[in-house]
């Protein structure tokens, strides 16, 4: 990371091969496209080099945070085509006929992580892991997941609060 | 008013995006009281929440991706020693400098604004103190940063051999300017933020000074409405700030 504050572009080229693989999984889950994936994915790393003197190593690790911003950058481009999508939809109508970490990071290494996280979410019963999966994946909020899978608004929130608490307790056992 | 107590069973859900409505609001109102405890929840609340990328299916980039982007990266360095201005910059910056000739009677209206912005001057300071003795200002810049819905805005400078400065705002978080490489200005000078409405006079975001390694990372008290900006600009100022740019922008960059 010092050397990424340095701006030494083969820094850059570490980080990519350490996080690209766990970040483009993730956009690609979200963009469902190759071509949008890698364009988003070379976004969130130049973003990282342009602002790496903002990471400081004791402030945390950095692939939570490449996480948070990947997610946020796929879901505002999907939200963008949804619009543009809509946008198409309605003139074609209108025509007739027409991130802190906490200590588990340190105990529990990147691979241990990532089983845990897939056989914790993948014991929940299915409505509530397509619950978190439709808010993770889909950037949907409560009333819409409510909406899509037909649940009491009620019961979606504490299927995903309740999800949420037990993989953090799965992350935190050593 | 609620609660940390009540609060706590809705980190989860907004780390995650899904929290709307009255109970967003409240705790969004919360946190922005700076609540140290919600505050720190809410960071463990969304590292958890970054742990969910890996339900992700594992796919592989290509290795072209790895290219391209290095390749970017290695023409951005190009571009910063070229300093490359477009013309609707110039345009602005233009625009910028007519404005800065006063007539006598503004000049005294100007008086009694210089004074009002020096002590704007001085509460910002003293606030920033304040932020700057935590990890907050570097919490909230990568927050802004990573947020949904965050937009970046491109500030390139009008001379060699000056690096671009990058901002990003988002409409709930704010506005944070960031850059690397950027010169220190005489010791009775400052850097001077403006935000350049569609319409009107540019509106000062406030003075920065780079860090010793020329780093920049400032978090504007921002009083003019970026809904209605067309543009954010920099100029070189004395130490207190003007209120109007004296000075060509070095930096100039369109609000898309
Ligand atoms: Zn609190």
């Amino acid at each position: 990371m010092d050397q990424l504050v340095r701006r030494v572009p083969e820094a850059l080229g570490v980080l990519y091969d350490r996080h690209a693989r766990a970040v483009y999984s993730l956009v690609l889950r979200i963009a469902q496209q190759a071509a949008s994936a890698e364009e988003i994915v070379q976004d969130v790393f130049l973003q990282v080099w342009r602002n790496a003197h903002l990471y400081q190593p004791s402030r945390g690790p950095v692939e939570p945070w490449l996480f948070t911003l990947a997610r946020n950058r796929a879901l505002d481009q999907m939200r963008l085509k949804r619009e543009k999508q809509r946008r198409r939809e309605e003139t074609l109508e209108s025509q007739p006929l027409a991130c802190a970490a906490p200590n588990p990071e340190l105990l529990v290494d990147r691979q241990r992580r990532a089983e845990r996280v897939r056989s914790l979410i993948g014991s929940l019963p299915v409505p509530q892991r397509k619950a978190i999966e439709l808010a993770f994946f889909e950037g949907m909020t409560h009333s819409e997941i409510a909406k899509a899978l037909q649940e009491p608004l009620g019961t979606v929130k504490s299927w995903i609060r309740t999800g949420l608490l037990r993989l953090r307790e799965a992350l935190e056992e050593a | 008013m609620a609660d940390c107590e009540q609060l706590r069973q809705h980190y989860e859900a907004h780390a995650l995006g899904a929290l709307e409505g009255e109970e967003r609001v409240e705790l969004d109102a919360h946190l922005a009281r700076g609540c140290p405890v919600c505050t720190a929840e809410m960071e463990r609340a969304r590292w958890l929440v970054a742990q969910l990328a890996y339900l992700a299916p594992e796919a592989e980039p290509s290795g072209r991706l790895r290219r391209k982007l290095l390749e970017a990266v290695g023409g951005q360095r190009a571009l910063e020693r070229r300093a490359w201005i477009p013309a609707w910059a110039w345009a602005g910056a233009v625009a910028l400098v007519l404005l800065t000739v006063f007539s006598v009677r503004e000049a005294r209206r100007v008086q009694g604004e210089l004074a009002a912005l020096q002590e704007q001057v001085r509460a910002a300071r003293e606030q920033n103190r304040a932020l700057e003795s935590d990890r907050q200002l570097y919490q909230r810049a990568l927050a802004i940063l990573s947020a949904a819905g965050t937009r970046e805005v491109a500030l390139k400078p009008g001379q060699a051999p000056l690096p671009e400065v990058h901002a990003y705002w988002n409409a709930e978080l704010g506005l944070v300017v960031s850059g690397h490489h950027i010169p220190t200005p005489a010791a009775d000078r400052a850097w001077q933020l403006w935000v350049v409405p569609k319409k009107g006079k540019p509106i000062s975001a406030g003075i920065f000074r780079p860090g010793t390694e020329g780093q920049v990372l400032f978090l504007p008290q921002l009083e003019a409405r970026m809904a209605d900006a067309a543009a954010l600009a920099i100029s070189e100022e004395p130490a207190a700030g003007s209120p109007q740019p004296t000075t060509t922008p070095l930096w100039v960059g369109p609000v898309s």
